[in-house]
């Protein structure tokens, strides 16, 4: 019973992180019709950047431990304002409308520069930052221990992932985003912003990577390499649930989160292979993942 | 809830990217005795075949005295330049057919493996072995695998080749008292036929033998591009509808293309764990499959030599900075893959055919 509650509450958390981090990617890809690998170096990014200012402007500065939490929301929000327009620029904009060769390259070209970027900034050293995970205490749930962070970035993907659903379904932003990802063209003849909404997207996109890194940063070491494992799981995950779909990587991200979790406790060597395994499974009887659609094929 | 709802059909016609004058397409059709250029009145068939066949003899009688001219450590990077023009040969064939595989490294690291399980548990390091060995059993786990691939396109194939190299690569680190786990295994210097290489010619002997490797392949290429299934693929990048329209089996053609880009991987990592002599799991991640496909772009996926060319740049280049700044490796690929995408979507192999029109005009 309590290995099963260990099981189910590391899967979930494990299961929030990756959504948080999928729901970028798929809106991207969803929107943009892009494939993003640059989002994994984003996402490094966030946890350096959420690591590293809250050490530096936080726990150097001997000020209250409780102000890490609004300092990786800022590294988050840094990354979206500020990393995520000058990736579009710079890179995304020689993906759009290119065979996907070029687009995987491309940003597959900028997940490499931000990698080398982070290790010659903050250096080869893993970075240790785990104050804010200590700093809410502990749950007593069934006489088993847990600290309460786990639960905070549990209720942070939840509501990430409702937000975006309403923004997308209720604003003028989100509703414009729809209308370009229907027919780019005839938004833009009824007179939206095409550009805008592609920086926008991607914006959104690339923070709520940032957002990912800079809560999970506390719960692992930050090291290089992050990203490079982090993607692959995450493009499993956008594959399973289908692309563009809200729902699809939320039922994705538990799937792989708990399995993953689920095997680590009975079969660790094959911990990593349960990912594609759920994958190729839901491929094989999905070729379009759980929510994606199948597109007309044109003669 | 879903952002694309539509389906494609209007970005489609955008997706579709000129082909470039001289295609592999275009050199089967010369090969066939319909020169395109004849029309134009420059110079006629038989001009051009004398021409190529004279081209031809250069390269081979330069491949065949560079060990005598350069350097061994140049010897070496040429002979990883042969065995990584393999794979990127394998990819290209995909990615004429519009199919973009982001796992290749799996067929590459198996045939390297090849060799160092073969050294390990067989105690031998016979290439007349290795390399059959290498071939059928990258060739054979294609064919399998292939038959479950062929029904995807896009990303999802892309995606699913991703995940399977990647259980390769799980299996390969996990179960270390097998397959040596991190640290990899070595693979002996081989013996031909029983006969063994003097320590000092051994690289030599490695340089011609990937030399024969890469000859054989181009030639086995040629025929398959010449064939009807070589035909089919490129068709299939067009348009696979009308394939099936014409009473052609799609799958069939993808199945056989990818056999034989998996035969190439293998082929090219039999040579490549011979001639580094040690194989690490790092050969079967993912990264480095983005590497094999940023080379097929950076030569240029639309001629054969496209392969060769890009995999000797990017040896070199990778040589290069790891001797002038090892902490900038990353970077550098980055910024190299990031400058050929933009600025010679052709590949390196395409300048030649920028001059050309730019002499002609």
């Amino acid at each position: 019973m309590t290995e099963l509650l260990h099981v189910a509450i590391s899967g979930l958390l494990s299961a929030s992180v990756l959504f948080m981090f999928a729901l970028g990617l798929t809106l991207v890809l969803g929107v943009m019709n892009v494939l993003n690998v640059a989002h994994g170096g984003v996402y490094a990014l966030g946890a350096y950047f959420g690591a590293w200012l809250s050490i530096v402007l936080v726990l150097n500065a001997g000020l209250t431990p409780w102000l890490t939490f609004p300092v990786m929301m800022l590294a988050a929000l840094l990354v979206a304002i500020v990393v995520g327009p000058i990736i579009e620029r710079i890179f995304l904009r020689f993906c759009y409308g290119r065979e996907h060769a070029t687009q995987l390259i491309v940003t597959f070209a900028a997940l490499l520069i931000i990698e080398n970027a982070i290790l010659q900034f903050f250096g080869g050293m893993p970075i240790r930052f785990s104050a804010p995970a200590r700093l809410l205490g502990n749950v007593d749930i069934q006489g088993v221990t847990f600290p309460l962070y786990y639960f905070f970035v549990m209720g942070l993907a939840v509501l990430a992932g409702v937000l975006l659903a309403f923004f997308m379904s209720r604003s003028t932003f989100g509703k414009g985003m729809i209308a370009v990802t229907a027919d780019e063209e005839m938004a833009s003849a009824m007179g939206i912003n095409v550009r805008r909404i592609y920086i926008l997207a991607f914006s959104i996109g690339t923070g709520l990577a940032g957002l990912a890194g800079a809560f999970n940063a506390p719960l692992v070491s930050v090291a290089q390499g992050l990203s490079l494992h982090v993607i692959v799981t995450a493009f499993a995950i956008v594959v399973i649930g289908g692309f563009g779909s809200i729902k699809g990587a939320a039922i994705g991200a538990l799937a792989v989160g708990l399995g993953r979790a689920v095997m680590l406790q009975i079969a660790p060597e094959v911990e990593l292979l349960m990912v594609y395994l759920i994958m190729g499974l839901v491929l094989v009887f999905r070729p379009y993942g759980l929510f994606g659609q199948q597109q007309a094929r044109v003669i | 809830m879903h952002f694309n709802d539509s389906t494609d059909g209007a970005r489609t016609p955008q997706m579709r990217q000129p082909v470039s004058e001289s295609t592999i397409v275009e050199d089967a059709e010369r090969a066939q005795g319909k020169d395109a250029r004849t029309k134009d009145g420059h110079h006629s068939y038989r001009n051009t075949q004398v021409r190529r066949s004279i081209i031809m003899a250069i390269a081979l009688i330069i491949a065949l005295a560079i060990p005598l001219l350069v350097q061994p450590f140049t010897m070496f990077a040429l002979t990883q330049a042969f065995a990584l023009s393999l794979p990127v040969l394998g990819i290209a064939l995909l990615l004429r057919g519009g199919l973009v595989t982001f796992g290749h490294a799996l067929y590459l690291s198996m045939g390297a493996y090849a060799g160092a399980f073969l050294t390990r548990y067989a105690g031998t390091s016979e290439a007349a072995l290795v390399l059959p060995v290498a071939i059928i059993s990258s060739a054979g786990l294609a064919a399998i695998l292939g038959v479950l691939l062929a029904r995807y396109r896009g990303v999802f194939f892309g995606m699913f080749n991703l995940a399977l190299s990647m259980v390769w690569f799980g299996f390969l680190i996990k179960f270390f008292s097998f397959t040596g786990g991190w640290d990899g295994l070595g693979v002996r210097l081989p013996t031909f036929l029983g006969w063994a290489p003097s320590p000092q010619a051994a690289r030599q002997t490695m340089y011609y033998f990937g030399l024969t490797v890469v000859i054989v392949g181009f030639l086995v290429v040629s025929y398959y591009l010449r064939s009807p299934v070589g035909w089919q693929m490129r068709a299939i990048h067009d348009n696979e509808i009308r394939l099936e329209y014409l009473g052609l089996s799609v799958s069939r053609t993808v199945v056989i293309t990818y056999i034989l880009a998996g035969a190439l991987a293998g082929a090219g990592g039999a040579i490549y764990g011979y001639s580094v002599g040690h194989v690490t799991p790092d050969i079967a991640f993912w990264v480095f499959s983005g590497e094999l496909v940023f080379i097929a772009l950076l030569g240029g996926f639309l001629t054969a030599w496209g392969a060769l060319t890009g995999a000797i740049a990017f040896v070199f280049l990778q040589s290069w900075t790891l001797r002038i700044a090892p902490d900038w490796w990353q970077m550098t690929l980055g910024v190299a893959m990031f400058v050929i995408i933009v600025v010679l979507p052709g590949g390196l192999w395409s300048i030649g055919e920028r001059v050309r029109r730019l002499l002609q005009r």
